[in-house]
């Protein structure tokens, strides 16, 4: 396992603040409670609400059993083979478990592993598409296997010990690791970050078959009430009666460039005809690399940004996107917009090379900054989604703000990059006024002041989000 | 340019076993003359049969200008327009699309078609159905050429001799991703590639597209020409010998009695399911093979003694030569292969083990495992029209002294030879078992290996893919 040198701090917010937030800015947690009881849950699928896009196949496609059944399927998974399961692993068992990749209903198996690596999409049984880009295996070796034998039925277990899930009608078939990085990721340079974290060392075969997962998954990381599953997200649109909803996913701190096509993408779908569009703020959650600000100084910062009201929290939905990050660029950004549908969201926002990050060996970014963009309005089982185009902010000296890049008077524009902000943040430079709020700037620094301490003392390992 | 070793020589066949031949077993030669001036390929697309498959998004699109008057006036524009010189390989793509094969393909393809065919192997057509494309047909150009073209809408295409063989029409020029462009069709970017080095590697940074006009059908002058029927010419072949299926074998290899048994059982599978007249379309892929391959010429003249020999039967066999060169990328490969069949009219096609697969270039294995191919081409979107036909593994039955159907519950009962096998028995002028091979096409393979032995004794010429 690679060693990761990022600091995780596991931070509770302050009473006061924390009450404040969820009486103004994010869903309730009392409703959270509510969702966990509501009859949706109790079915396979959910029959979604007119008004939102409808999900892949149809219907939502949930894993987690009954509370009735919950105690027979803990029971039966003590008997049974054990796999236990990585974090990222149990990431994806809670993607799984609450739709994201629906129609899938569990790991994949080989035909759908194949179907993903050369076509980006499955095809249903009643011969339509769904788009599925990012294979959703898991791993096992040879010792597993054979402890497996001719069982048709495994036992996933977490890290304590304790069961998660039963894997069902399962298909044992080869792992072709090669084959399956240079599909996904278009390169097999060394250096790929969820290569090395979670393929290069794993079993030489994948086990695939449906998920009974027996408990929703929770990290009791503090943030678990932002992990808003696909159904609930739909129940919190149609609750605040959202008839567009448009997605923006990051994995860095909102600044005032991201917040001015937020806020503009709105202008532009009110314009369009809607009455009340709505914006899922959807951080990315899982595994993310070591030099990204860890999930909880973002959610943090993302607090600060609807407080300050750079962005309007009674038109804002900000919630955690459980999955963990490929890097693949347009083959990832596809996964991401295909969760987006899932969850209700109908436009989604994509900008200069999506998902995407520098090559680990050369020079030069590892995907073309348009081609996610293409590949997107290309994607087979996305016909349905509104991809908008990311228009480029930058900081305007002449206006003393974020806005957008206008290439008649360049020398007017500044560019300040992820790289660039975070490299301010950690030296403790103010960037120009305007750039982001303060007080997400003050979360920012507070970010790596804490890296500063931590070094200082023990480093302790990090921990994904 | 990779060196290649192979010594390639250009045969013709005396005359007495030529004219048997087309008297029996090939599509007649006068025919192919017939065919040059068929009233079909005066249209840009042909409408076909309604007995035959239809071609990919309806119509076969033929990119060979019309008439003699307007071949001058092509030529004359060439002339006069920036120049890319086409390489051997580059020459058998404007070949291949100029007859249709990649149908509705218009040209090279511009970056639209190019991120489709690497993320979704295929493509979506203006009415919103999609076609199989798996593998990127594209023109490489380096950073001279792409100055030089500039703003022009518009190239010329020559060949090494600096004859004008086409124009490409409404370029776009964009950035060749060769890293991604490899690792997504070949599931490797491992060394030792053979098209990658061949013509990949070496490759300019830009990718030009555009609609293409050919001036001229593509001819080789090898000899082989006449065996180079167009997906139009097998589609009035097939029509004419009133096929009601037409199912399709891919080789690169000679033919030996377990191909000639699998092919003989698809025929009679066929009948039985109540088609009157199945006919095999027997299709040796003809472009760039690698060095180790046993080179066109000679796999031709070994296929005809297959026919002569009775083990295929001539009037229910097409012979002809399928111009794409080789890719040797696997499950992403077969898929071309198929639907380049669908646009020659074949609605069924064999699909054996690891097909158009090759040993891992740096590690002990196959590149693919031996039964993506099959499940891949099951799979892809485009070709669900296409009736996927599972090869039955063949293998000497040592007690019937001949190949047959491997059967599992008497393993000890088979001999496997393999392609591998088959060359090194060939070359040390050991004789197979009796009834693995025709006897006039294994003196072929004998000949053929001999005159690799002449040649390494002297001067050895550069060998051409055919």
């Amino acid at each position: 396992m690679t060693s990761m040198a990022t600091f995780f701090a596991q931070t509770s917010f302050p009473s006061h603040s924390l009450s404040k937030t969820f009486d103004t800015h994010f869903a309730p947690a009392p409703k959270v409670n509510v969702f966990v009881n509501f009859r949706a849950r109790r079915h396979v699928g959910v029959r979604v609400s007119n008004a939102l896009i409808e999900p892949d196949g149809g219907k939502l496609v949930e894993l987690v059993v009954t509370d009735f059944e919950r105690d027979l399927k803990k029971g039966e998974a003590l008997s049974l083979p054990r796999i236990k399961l990585s974090r990222i692993d149990l990431e994806w068992v809670h993607v799984l478990s609450e739709g994201w990749a629906t129609p899938l209903k569990g790991f994949m198996r080989e035909a759908e592993f194949l179907q993903t690596l050369h076509f980006n999409s499955l095809r249903l049984d009643d011969g339509s598409v769904v788009n599925m880009s990012v294979p959703i295996v898991l791993a096992i070796d040879d010792a597993q296997k054979h402890r497996i034998g001719d069982n048709k039925k495994v036992a996933l277990f977490d890290s304590k010990g304790d069961p998660v899930a039963i894997l069902n009608n399962i298909e044992i078939y080869k792992h072709p690791k090669e084959e399956r990085i240079a599909r996904t990721w278009g390169t097999i340079a060394p250096g790929l970050p969820y290569v090395e974290q979670t393929i290069t060392n794993a079993g030489n075969w994948l086990i695939g078959g449906d998920l009974e997962v027996i408990e929703p998954i929770q990290y009791n990381d503090g943030l678990d009430h932002f992990r808003l599953s696909p159904t609930q997200l739909r129940a919190e649109f149609t609750r605040r009666n959202a008839d567009a909803v448009f997605a923006f996913q990051l994995r860095n701190p909102v600044h005032n460039g991201h917040a001015l096509l937020m806020t503009d993408t709105r202008k532009r779908l009110l314009e369009m005809g809607y009455k009340n569009p709505v914006l899922l703020l959807h951080p990315l959650g899982g595994y993310t690399k070591a030099d990204d600000v860890p999930l909880d100084w973002r959610m943090k910062q993302h607090e600060k940004v609807l407080e300050d009201g750079v962005l309007d929290p009674e038109t804002t939905v900000v919630s955690i996107f459980p999955s963990p990050m490929h890097y693949a660029g347009p083959t990832e950004v596809q996964w991401h917009a295909k969760a987006r549908i899932n969850a209700g969201a109908n436009f989604y926002i994509v900008g200069r090379d999506p998902a995407g990050m520098s090559h680990p060996v050369e020079k030069r970014d590892l995907y073309d900054a348009d081609h996610g963009k293409k590949v997107l309005s290309m994607a087979p089982g996305l016909e349905r989604l509104n991809i908008l185009p990311f228009r480029v902010a930058a900081y305007d000296k002449t206006q003393g703000k974020m806005a957008f890049f206008d290439p008649s008077r360049p020398q007017d524009f500044l560019f300040i990059s992820g790289t660039k902000m975070r490299t301010l943040a950690r030296n403790k430079e103010s960037p120009p006024d305007g750039f982001m709020c303060p007080g997400g700037w003050k979360v920012l620094v507070d970010y790596y002041d804490s890296l500063v301490l931590s070094s200082n003392g023990k480093v302790q390992e990090a921990v994904p989000a």
